[in-house]
């Protein structure tokens, strides 16, 4: 896939994370080659309100990703912001 | 594997449910942490806690938990559960239990086992006060 290409990611988001975009589901589009330091950052660009909270995690699947995972389209993203149950 | 029962529920966590599931008889050391709804934050005083988790996944990073436990303090057996959802103050949210051969094994196993899931499983608490309502963790 060349790196110019354009993909739609479904995200879901939870805790503060759905309060901050407006929902618990949307779609990001983003380059075709794009690691999770990238997303995370888009995530940002997008929704800045993110820079206020604590940190935040990426799951792919149901799986946290590292920062240098690459997303690969069809993947099902997850926001999580600072977990805290207990 | 059989020795780990794990579990997110929206009704009350039921600790005779979490005992007799570790108390098989192979192992003398059981201990139960059971983490309960506070009356009060600081000074505030708190009307509820409302759970949301990422279900699949928290299922998952609490076997992961259980396992890694067991692996250290083991063999022994660990029962885990969660509560979503709204809970008031007194309402019991969480149980871990685990049994182990002696009781040193088990405290230290019970305490790794609740640390680790408040640093990973993907579970959120929102508080809800008389005067409005936080995420709790979320900011600085």
């Amino acid at each position: 896939m060349a790196s110019t290409n354009i993909v739609n990611v479904k995200v879901r988001a939870f805790g503060i994370a759905a309060d901050i975009v407006g929902g618990k589901n949307f779609e990001l589009e983003i380059p075709g080659q794009c690691s999770v330091r990238e997303l995370k950052k888009m995530i940002i660009e997008n929704y800045p309100r993110f820079e206020t909270i604590q940190s935040f995690h990426i799951a792919v699947g149901d799986e946290y990703a590292k920062d240098d995972d690459q997303i690969i389209d069809q993947e099902q993203i997850s926001i999580l912001p600072p977990v805290s149950g207990g | 594997m059989e020795n780990i029962s794990i579990h997110l529920t929206t009704d009350p966590p039921s600790i005779d449910e979490a005992f007799d599931f570790i108390n098989d008889g192979h192992y003398g050391g059981n201990c139960l942490f059971i983490g309960t709804v506070r009356h009060t934050t600081g000074d505030r005083k708190t009307v509820a806690l409302d759970f949301e988790s990422f279900e699949p996944m928290a299922i998952k990073e609490m076997k992961k938990i259980a396992e890694r436990t067991l692996k250290q303090f083991g063999p022994g057996r660990c029962y885990m559960i969660h509560k979503t959802g709204k809970a008031v103050p007194g309402e019991i949210v969480v149980v871990i239990a685990i049994s182990t051969a002696h009781r040193k094994s088990a405290f230290k196993a019970t305490e790794m086992a609740i640390d680790q899931l408040k640093e990973s499983v993907p579970i959120w608490k929102k508080e809800i006060l008389q005067d409005g309502s936080f995420w709790v963790n979320a900011h600085p």
